[in-house]
Formats: C-alpha cells, structure tokens, sequence
C-alpha cells in the first residue's frame, strides 16, 4: 500500500516537473509609458502627444508591415474605422520624398489595389522631426465592394532613412469621412520625437 | 527585397553583397526588380537546383507549382555558409550578424 | 507473483515517459548547412549576365543569398 502511494507520487513529481516548463504564462512588458508631461513614450525610443481616448493601440511584432500604431471603430455601418501608424520603414527604397512617394502608393494597401484606385489629392512640403518632409493626401474608392478610403501620408527623415506616418480612413462609399481624426494624426505626427538613434544609424559605430 | 536596397550601404560597409534567387525566368525577374527599383542582381534558377542544395523546401503557398520557400543564406568570403535563417529575412538579425562576422574577421 | 512483477517495474514508465520528448523520436532531424562549404554555382542574373559565386564574391565579399517564391506575388 504505502509502496503504491510512493510511486503514484513519484509519477505526479515527474509529470509536474516535465509539464511545468510549458505551463508557465509569460508576462509581457507594455512598451509603453506615460511620462509627466502627459507624453507617450515608446520603448524609450519615441515620445508623442497621445491620441485621446476611444483610440487603441497596434502593436506589430517584428517584420510585420509597420511598427505601431492607434486604431479607433467609428460609428456608421461597416467600414467605418481610422487608424494611423508610424512606419519605420515604409514601402519603398528612395531617399528622395517625391520617388519615395511613387514606390510606397505602389505597395500601399496593396491587397486592395486591384480595386482601388488611388487619387493623389494634395502635395505638401511641411517640417517636421526637425527637418523637411512630404504631406500627401490621397483617396481610393472601391466601386465593387463600394468602400472608400482616405489617406494622409508624412515622409520624413530620420538619420538617412525615410520614415512615414499614414492615417488611413474607412468609409461605405456613400459616407462621411471625420476630419477630427486626421486632426489627432496630424498632432501625432507633429509632436513626435526621437529619443535616441535609431538601429541602423548605431550599427556601423564600434561599441 | 525592398529592405536588402534599402541597406545596400550598410552591407557595403561590412564588405558583403546581396543576391536574390527564385524559379521565375530572368525577363519576369527583370521587370519586377525594374518596378521595385532593385539594383542589386535577382538570380534565376528555372530548374531549382539550388533548392536541396541550400535546403530550401517548395513553397506550401502554391500547391502545384514549384517554387522555393524564403530563405536566407549568408556566406561569409571563403565560401563558408554562416548564416541560415527561413521565413522573410530579418534584416536587423542580418546586419547584426554582419557586424559579428566582421568583427571576428570572417573566421569560421 | 504477476502483481509484484509489474509494481517492481511500474517506476521505468514515468522515466520512459521523461526520455521521450529529449530523445527527439519522431522528429525529423535536419542537417545544418552552417559550417557547410557553399556550392559553386553560375546562374543568369537581371543584370544580363551569368553570375558565377567563384568569380564574383568567393574571395572578395560576403554574400547574402535571400530565395523567395515568386516575382509579382504577396507571397
């Protein structure tokens, strides 16, 4: 008797440890912290002026088609969503705003590009991340899914890489598009700074 | 391969060079890399010979049709494969791994 | 007699079952390819010319070697 009881705990022990290792539930850190200022600041790495509230966050794992970003439902029947984004490295190659802009509405929304044509609406050069940039302004409309969709795109450099910021507004093709929305991209991108160099401006210094 | 143009210099300044290679005809491959602006070469290996070679397995996305999976390779100056990493190329992993090699002046 | 057999030999299956998932049964081993001494090969190239590695790169630069399924596809 008192060896059955040895061996029934014996095989618990050995199962409990074996099993432990995939049981744990791994915690992840935010990225994310709120600073005094009533600034965001992400992986220490950017600070912005937040999207008020409504607004929730995209966070991409590594490879995916941009870094992070806010995305809000709006009401009205499907689709009705905005969601703007900072995109360390945008569709395309060129470091030049004007090439850059042809390469990136190649590839941009490209699972939709079959049936939306993209019309540039505005072009503007701006300031922004301490130097030049480029604002465009563009809308596609589907006419088979009948959708909509307006864009506000911001190139800017950041060491001698372009970077970009897009806000992206769904609508049924007969609805309204909200410019409070693009008012919050345009205070997104406007606050936003850099704390520190980036990847690849640090990878070729020595340590 | 947008991101391989996109750190060109960067490869360059750790002394590597970067090639892409898949089934597709060299005329099909010239008028991709002509709309994606790619200067660096695109090898066409029609017959897949370099697939088992390099372990790289038939894509599971096209059932039927034979073409490689994402893979890449890096290959340090004495012929030495270095590096093997599947899906899309991680390009900071890459750079990182440059910078590795370099730094251990290409010993195996 | 059978009983006491089995009790005395009842403790091999808890360790049988902590060999199994570290002893990789089952599991396809693949080989490798870092250390691997690369194939010399020559292939057409966009650059209208045949690239051949032991001309180009072997001795000079290293290389990286990105395949990719299709020209013209998400994929």
């Amino acid at each position: 008797m008192k060896k059955k009881w040895v061996l029934i705990l014996t095989v618990a022990l050995v199962l409990g440890l074996w099993l432990s290792g995939c049981a744990t539930v791994e915690t992840k850190k935010r990225p994310y912290r709120m600073s005094q200022q009533g600034t965001l600041i992400w992986d220490d790495e950017f600070e912005f002026k937040p999207p008020p509230s409504g607004w929730k966050i995209i966070e991409v794992e590594v490879g995916g088609e941009f870094g992070f970003g806010f995305m809000k439902v709006d009401t009205g029947p499907f689709p009705s969503q905005s969601m703007f984004v900072y995109d360390e490295e945008p569709f395309g190659c060129s470091t030049q705003f004007e090439n850059r802009e042809e390469e990136f509405f190649k590839r941009y929304l490209w699972s939709c590009a079959v049936s939306i044509d993209m019309q540039i609406l505005e072009k503007q050069k701006i300031q922004l991340l301490g130097g030049e940039g480029l604002a465009v302004v563009a809308e596609g409309k589907d006419l088979v899914k009948k959708e909509k969709v307006k864009s506000k795109v911001v190139f800017g450099i950041r060491g001698d890489r372009v970077v970009a910021f897009y806000l992206t507004q769904w609508r049924p093709i007969d609805g309204t598009y909200d410019p409070s929305a693009f008012e919050v991209f345009d205070r997104f991108w406007g606050s936003f700074r850099y704390l520190k160099k980036s990847f690849y401006e640090t990878i070729t210094q020595d340590p | 391969m947008e991101g391989h143009q996109r750190n060109l210099s960067l490869y360059e300044h750790f002394n590597a060079r970067v090639v892409g290679v898949s089934r597709d005809d060299v005329t099909t491959l010239k008028y991709w890399a002509k709309s994606l602006d790619i200067t660096f070469p695109i090898l066409s290996n029609v017959t897949g010979f370099m697939g088992p070679y390099f372990g790289v397995k038939p894509s599971p996305e096209i059932q039927g049709f034979p073409v490689f999976s994402r893979r890449t390779v890096i290959i340090d100056k004495r012929g030495i494969i270095r590096y093997v990493r599947d899906g899309s190329p991680d390009f900071k992993d890459i750079l990182l791994f440059l910078k590795k090699m370099s730094k251990e002046g290409g010993k195996p | 007699m059978r009983g006491k057999t089995f009790s005395k030999w009842l403790w091999l299956f808890p360790v049988l079952l902590l060999l199994v998932p570290i002893s990789g049964f089952g599991a396809k081993q693949e080989k490798s390819l870092v250390g691997e001494e690369v194939l010399y090969f020559s292939l057409p190239s966009t650059h209208d010319r045949l690239i051949s590695y032991l001309n180009e790169y072997y001795g000079k630069y290293n290389l990286i070697m990105t395949f990719f399924p299709a020209a013209f596809t998400p994929i």
